[in-house]
């Protein structure tokens, strides 16, 4: 593994440590799972916009960064806070008259553009965005994260379809295929079958790549093809890191408790308080 | 059907809003009552998760696809069979208002609409899930009854009675994991009849949901401060109790006071009904004012809108020293 991937590999762990250890600040309610997944996703995304010379900030990154599920904001917080993009967020998420709700919200100290968790509202905003850029020339592409169980809305399909009449090829969605949602497995709830083959059929370009593999997603995000908008399914774990988060639903919201609070810095790798 | 004494009174008061949702679909379900319910991926918030595992045939998980629940719940519903249909409040009203407007209002489909954690509170999500305009998407479709209950109790009987009958109905359910206990043995509930929870003679506070027991405690600020209330649970928005609200003439001022926009809830509907009563006495509307609350707990929430006890008995006390001052002047 090149010395990228390997500096990769270790803020993942990192990146997992900072959203843990929020739990010491907040004892609440927490989307531990969906955030948990998409750490290497999210990662990636950054590491890959801000290696442009223009992209410097967290507005400039969520400029071009939708997370349409609005419950990973955990995850791109840590994310943020990782590359020195913003401050230590831990103490201040979730407090009162606060910026680090637990879904995304519009503000501009943290610059993102869409207030999401209302789910099935970040692909048809992102298109938007995306035509827009295009109609003004720029060269500038628009990535947008979205959950599995997320796909169940009918706006997204909406919008699949809208995209590639409109040859969006500067759109790339990311879908976070952990396979669980709320109630349960996706298969038992609406199965999403053969999502790669769905999104061709429709005109994308549609591959699908191990969501935790760095390598692997960034061959994807490198994989462009004129003309067609690209969906990235990525395959992940729900609550990849902590073994008793792992591919279980009950953990898509949930109060980490003192025992398994220090069971899972330990997993971390982080030591105890 | 429970019991209404004590024990159960603070058992349907720790199951919280959902719980008691739960409780209700599970009592008819054990009933062999006719009704199904179907929830958008949020089976388990809905306390569903009984229902799920011992009535299968009862319930339908849509997945987070809230517009195709509605549909699917109007081809599900006739007179006979409600379907029960719940989310969170935004999406059960703002994301399904057409399928509402068309299978609720126009072919008045047997469908009772749950919105839940309405209000603030789903405080830590943020303002995309606030539920802070729900009612007025309700209140707007012809012919649905729409109805806001306080307490675990009023939260039980409100459901059950909406089983009960044939009419399209919204439930929006308010209050986190611990309700208050607002009502006791003597409780009794009527779709469309508002219940007085306490007599006085200077103010007429009108109020319903959650927040009734934040401005039950305001009126006991404004007693210490001299002023006399009646405290009201209008828990049926709509059809409003218009014969209730005759009695407004014989105070100085009326208040209402809902977890919601000042547009289009509970304060719109009684002025409504007060104009067309011809009473023309002062009146003030306590609510979400013109904005979208910002994150944080539920208490911070409530002095961001100015809703907690001590906002809204200030409010009071100040719109009263309006009307004085008024009166003085003329």
């Amino acid at each position: 593994m090149t010395d990228k991937y390997l500096r990769l590999e270790g803020f993942s762990k990192q990146i997992r440590g900072t959203m843990i250890s929020t739990a010491d600040y907040c004892s609440r309610n927490i989307h531990w799972g969906g955030s948990l997944s998409c750490v290497e996703i999210l990662n990636s995304i950054c590491s890959l916009l801000l290696n442009a010379p223009d992209v410097n900030s967290v507005q400039d990154i969520n400029e071009r960064l939708i997370v349409s599920k609005g419950h990973a904001a955990l995850a791109l917080y840590a994310v943020f806070y990782q590359y020195g993009l913003i401050d230590d967020f831990r103490q201040d998420y979730q407090k009162d008259g606060g910026i680090f709700s637990e879904e995304l919200a519009v503000g501009t100290e943290l610059g993102v553009t869409c207030s999401t968790g209302s789910l099935g509202l970040g692909l048809p905003y992102a298109v938007g965005k995306a035509l827009k850029t295009k109609m003004k020339g720029e060269d500038k592409k628009i990535y947008v994260l979205m959950g599995d169980g997320e796909c169940d809305e009918g706006s997204v399909w909406e919008s699949v379809m809208f995209a590639a009449q409109k040859k969006l090829d500067n759109l790339c969605l990311i879908i976070d295929r952990n396979h669980l949602q709320l109630d349960g497995h996706t298969d038992e709830i609406v199965a999403l079958n053969d999502l790669e083959g769905v999104f061709k059929s429709f005109g994308w370009n549609a591959m699908t790549v191990c969501g935790h593999s760095y390598p692997e997603l960034d061959k994807a995000f490198s994989h462009q093809t004129s003309g067609r908008p690209t969906v990235i399914i990525a395959d992940t774990v729900k609550g990849k890191g902590i073994s008793f988060m792992e591919n279980n639903h009950i953990w898509h919201d949930r109060i980490l408790n003192r025992d398994l609070l220090e069971q899972a810095k330990r997993e971390v790798g982080l030591c105890s308080k | 059907m429970l019991e209404i004494n004590s024990k159960n009174i603070r058992f349907l008061s720790r199951m919280g809003a959902q719980g008691v949702l739960g409780q209700v679909v599970y009592e008819n379900a054990c009933d062999d009552a006719d009704f199904f319910a179907l929830s958008a991926d949020l089976g388990i918030p809905s306390g569903f998760e009984r229902i799920m595992k011992q009535f299968p045939d009862k319930f339908l998980d849509i997945g987070i696809a809230e517009a195709n629940m509605l549909s699917v719940a109007a081809g599900i519903a006739d007179e006979k069979t409600p379907a029960i249909a719940t989310s969170w409040s935004p999406f059960a009203t703002y994301r399904c208002a057409d399928q509402m407007r068309v299978f609720m209002g126009c072919m008045r489909k047997n469908i009772k609409v749950i919105g839940m954690g309405s209000g603030l509170h789903t405080p830590y999500l943020g303002s995309s899930h606030y539920g802070v305009g729900d009612v007025a998407v309700a209140m707007s479709i012809p012919g649905i009854d729409v109805i806001a209950p306080a307490d675990g109790l009023e939260i039980y009987a409100a459901l059950n009675a909406a089983l009960k009958n044939d009419r399209p109905t919204y439930i929006r359910l308010t209050g986190g994991d611990t309700l208050p206990m607002i009502y006791k043995e003597d409780f009794r509930f009527e779709i469309g009849k508002a219940n007085l929870i306490k007599q006085g003679s200077d103010v007429l506070i009108v109020g319903c949901g959650y927040i009734l027991s934040e401005t039950i405690k305001a009126a006991e600020i404004l007693e210490k401060n001299g002023i006399s209330c009646t405290v009201a649970d209008m828990h049926t928005i709509k059809p409003i109790d218009t014969e209730f609200l005759k009695t407004a003439s014989d105070y100085r001022l009326t208040v209402t006071v809902e977890e919601h926009s000042v547009f289009g809830g509970l304060g719109s509907a009684v002025l409504k009904a007060l104009s067309e009563l011809n009473i023309q006495k002062p009146f003030c509307s306590l609510g979400i004012d013109d904005f979208f609350p910002t994150v944080g707990s539920y208490s911070y929430l409530l002095k961001q809108c100015g809703l907690d006890s001590e906002s809204i008995a200030d409010r009071i006390m100040k719109k009263l020293e309006k009307i004085n001052n008024n009166n003085s002047v003329n």
